[in-house]
């Protein structure tokens, strides 16, 4: 790190935030700063005490998963994680209300379902490709071929 | 004597630079984190990504809290008008971008948490203290946005305000982490040009930013429709769709939750001009209607980042301050039948209010307005937030 880059941007950032608790306190009436802080904390909290050690606990138990497929399903897990992640709020419809049926008005399960669908297929043509590449470059497998895959069998978290 | 405390509490400062090798147990040991995802190059790019997809979002959030709550020295003005519903779809759109690159980069840094030793001089105490509002704030703001884009309000605080403070205080502290990183991701983006790939038999680096990449892309696919019409039948994971609404497009308040009832707009119903006026005027609406009528295509653009462009016809609000014998500079509030709320009034400049576009809407695609759109009366201007959009306007107030 450059000290004087540091302690310049260091300031400048920390007289932001200063700024943004000032504003915080000020609109207290709206932001409700007990409240809020509970939120701002709390994701941090929740990703490092929960989802993180779940991610790691998944990927241990991948490490059995033979070479040709391991990468493949390693994206596939990651982008349909993150997808389902992402849409549950409006799979379990909490914003939806009986006055208004314009809010949330798709079918987000059957839409989840055919997003992970999409993600499964193009999941088993990475499959593939590498399982065809690596047998063809024979017990070399794979180390060159996809751009997917290396060659080391220890990997853990 | 005086000092003692001073010294005890600087001999603490010092033994937590040196902690004792005993305690570096599980992950505090070296080489516990094995992946070789793990790594500077993809931290550094991914965290230039976010870099660039948090400024978008701060830029166009810090515009849109202008627009609603302008200070003395901003006007916004009426055209071009379409700008609002772009920027606006933008800030949207890049959030939900975002949450696969913010996961994908706390994953690839999460082995720094266990670093060692914990703090290693007060330079890194303090860019270590900063990531929590960094990691908090990042979490805080693209869940908090996409529960507010679903309608979803799970906290007891007024979501703008909160998401707003909790973006400066975001943006603090990444520009604090910037200070902290921008020598090293220089360094190492230049280092490892065309860099191979380190051994393993997992997913390779390029093949997980490519993952990330295209979960990103895949996520905006099928959610940008909201907004971007070519694409609305994609949109199958939006919380909105551009065409479901009465009278073919969304609806964020329904005239029920708003209390809206035949005493706001029943046949007794008059529109008011009134405040620094010449002649008050309190119009029916067959006075209204007799009224010349303009037409114009304009968006309905929600700050949640959905919009729909439909055809307007009413009365010019400019041809209603004329005629009330306004003068030609005022500002104008548009008041609402609806129950007290931040939004029962919006605030018209006198750009705006002048805009030949900036209509009392009488319908929509050549039918009356459905109650739920603001019947008998809603604003519609150009370049305006939805929220701004007044419907069920009682009276206009000139300034």
């Amino acid at each position: 790190m450059n000290r004087r880059v540091f302690i310049v941007m260091a300031m400048l950032g920390w007289g932001v935030m200063a700024f943004g608790v000032l504003g915080l306190f000020h609109n207290s009436a709206r932001t409700h700063p007990g409240e809020w802080v509970k939120w701002f904390l709390g994701g941090a909290l929740v990703h490092d005490a929960v989802l993180a050690p779940v991610v790691f606990g998944v990927a241990l138990l991948l490490g059995r998963v033979p070479r040709p497929w391991k990468a493949s399903l390693q994206g596939g897990l990651v982008a349909a994680a993150v997808v389902t992640l992402t849409v549950y709020p409006f799979l379990r419809g909490y914003g939806r209300r009986p006055d208004n049926p314009s809010v949330l008005p798709n079918d987000y399960s059957s839409g989840l379902i055919r997003t992970l669908a999409v993600i499964a297929v193009v999941t088993a043509g990475f499959a593939a490709g590498a399982w065809w590449r690596g047998r063809k470059s024979g017990e070399v497998a794979g180390a060159a071929a996809a751009s997917l895959v290396g060659d080391r069998r220890d990997e853990g978290p | 004597m005086r000092r003692r405390p001073m010294v005890r509490m600087a001999r603490g400062v010092t033994r937590l630079f040196d902690p004792p090798a005993g305690a570096r147990i599980g992950p505090l040991k070296e080489g516990f984190f094995k992946s070789r995802l793990h790594d500077e190059r993809l931290s550094a790019q991914l965290g230039i990504a976010l870099g660039v997809t948090f400024t978008i979002c701060f830029v166009t959030g810090l515009l849109s809290h202008l627009i609603q709550y302008p200070p003395a020295w901003f006007t916004w003005p009426p055209r071009p008008a379409g700008l609002y519903r772009l920027s606006q779809g933008v800030h949207v759109a890049t959030g939900i971008a975002s949450i696969p690159l913010l996961l994908a980069k706390l994953w690839v840094v999460y082995p720094h948490f266990w670093t060692w030793p914990p703090v290693r001089n007060v330079l890194h105490l303090i860019e270590r203290i900063s990531l929590l509002p960094l990691v908090g704030g990042s979490i805080f703001l693209l869940f908090s946005g996409l529960a507010n884009i679903g309608l979803w309000y799970p906290w007891r605080f007024f979501f703008p305000a909160g998401h707003y403070s909790g973006a400066w205080i975001t943006i603090g502290a990444l520009i604090v982490h910037i200070g902290a990183k921008a020598t090293l991701t220089r360094r190492v983006l230049a280092r490892d040009r065309g860099r191979s790939e380190a051994p393993g038999d997992g997913l390779s680096r390029r093949g997980f930013l490519g993952v990330v990449g295209g979960t990103a892309g895949l996520l905006t696919l099928l959610t940008v429709g909201q907004t971007f019409r070519p694409l609305n039948r994609l949109a199958i994971l939006a919380p909105r769709r551009p065409d479901v609404g009465p009278q073919g497009f969304p609806v964020n308040k329904s005239a029920a939750s708003a209390k809206i009832t035949d005493d706001h707009v029943g046949p007794s119903y008059r529109l008011l001009v009134t405040g620094a006026v010449t002649t008050a005027l309190a119009l029916s609406l067959d006075d209204l209607r007799a009224l010349p009528q303009h037409e114009a295509t304009l968006p309905i653009a929600c700050v949640e980042g959905w919009s729909a462009e439909t055809s307007w016809r009413g009365v010019r609000v400019a041809e209603l301050l004329q005629r009330a014998g306004a003068a030609p500079d005022a500002d104008v509030t548009v008041e609402s039948f609806q129950a007290s709320g931040l939004y029962k009034a919006s605030a018209l400049n006198a750009l705006q209010a002048r805009d030949p576009d900036t209509l009392l809407a009488l319908e929509i695609n050549g039918e009356t307005l459905h109650i739920d759109h603001g019947y008998p009366v809603r604003l519609i201007g150009p370049n305006r937030p939805g929220v701004m959009q007044t419907k069920w306007v009682e009276k206009l107030v000139v300034s």
